[in-house]
């Protein structure tokens, strides 16, 4: 014949936390105290989390850049406005660049249809007719009987 | 303004100190903690219509950290490609009288940057601000027992990356 004994209740490793920050009630806190006496494993991870719960709590306050509080806008839109004023302050310094940096004279693509003009002149003048420079054909000219 | 609740300047004068510490061990960097304060302090200029005194940095907490997760989901819903860790770059040495002090601190904040950000808010809730697990739970939406879990998680993880 078998006797049940009551099972006891398996305690989640997380109360450890919760009895570190006195977040246990009464029956939690017993409990995680009545295996601390005899599980070794617990105790060793209650240390454990004990330092590293310092450790985050030592951690120094964090100090924002200066005067960034003063530059603080609380309006909703002030995000999107800086955004939009950005992008109108690049465009507006590219404006500025296209409208200041050299540009490009026609006159200096263009082709120069004077000179051009002369230098053909010139060369007509040389020259004599291409259409009569050309050799003369061997033509074949007719034998009187 | 009603008794007991101060004005948007008065928070960011006397409390801007404390949503920005709150909000670096969330975010891990200055560039992010920076819009985390700004945006939170336009959710606290609509708040302060409503807000009932009680534990303010409490509340001013909950409000930082409900920008922090708002902005974790929404970089989750579109994720960036990251640009290839080097350590170098992200940390600049130190150059402080504590320099012994300030790598300890640094390696605890990479620490805390490497877990999971629902551990990560719950440890820092916890620990940085103090909130209690009740109060924590309320600001996160979560229950006490899964606010019991994530810090006692948390710290295990953080205990191994410290260790």
């Amino acid at each position: 014949m078998t006797t049940d004994v009551p099972a006891t209740p398996e305690l989640p490793e997380e109360l450890l936390s919760a009895y570190l920050d006195d977040e246990c009630d009464a029956d939690e806190r017993a409990a995680v105290e009545a295996r601390l006496t005899t599980d070794a494993e617990w105790r060793a991870i209650l240390d454990e989390i004990t330092e590293t719960r310092a450790v985050v709590r030592a951690l120094p306050q964090r100090e924002p850049p200066a005067g960034f509080f003063e530059r603080l806008d609380p309006r909703p839109w002030s995000k999107t406005a800086r955004w939009i004023s950005g992008f109108a302050a690049v465009a507006a310094v590219a404006a500025g660049f296209m409208l200041a940096a050299p540009s490009s004279s026609h006159d200096d693509v263009t082709p120069p249809i004077a000179a051009l003009a002369d230098s053909h002149g010139a060369t007509q003048s040389l020259a004599t007719d291409p259409i009569s420079a050309l050799a003369p054909l061997a033509v074949a000219t007719p034998s009187t009987p | 303004m009603p008794d007991g609740v101060p004005t948007w300047e008065e928070v960011a004068r006397d409390h801007g100190r404390f949503l920005y510490n709150v909000a670096y061990r969330l975010a891990g960097n200055d560039s992010d903690a920076q819009d985390l304060v700004q945006e939170a302090l336009v959710r606290v200029r609509r708040g302060l219509e409503t807000y009932k005194p009680g534990s303010l940095e409490g509340w001013l907490a909950r409000i930082v950290t409900n920008v922090f997760l708002d902005e974790v989901r929404r970089k989750r819903r579109r994720p960036v490609v990251a640009l290839p860790e080097n350590p170098d770059l992200v940390v600049p040495p130190s150059v402080a009288a504590d320099e012994a002090s300030e790598a300890l601190s640094d390696e605890v904040q990479h620490a805390l940057q490497a877990l999971p950000d629902e551990f990560r808010t719950a440890v820092v809730l916890c620990d940085v601000v103090g909130l209690s697990y009740d109060e924590i739970s309320e600001a996160q939406g979560i229950p006490v027992g899964t606010v019991r879990s994530r810090i006692h998680r948390g710290r295990r993880l953080l205990r191994s990356a410290l260790s």
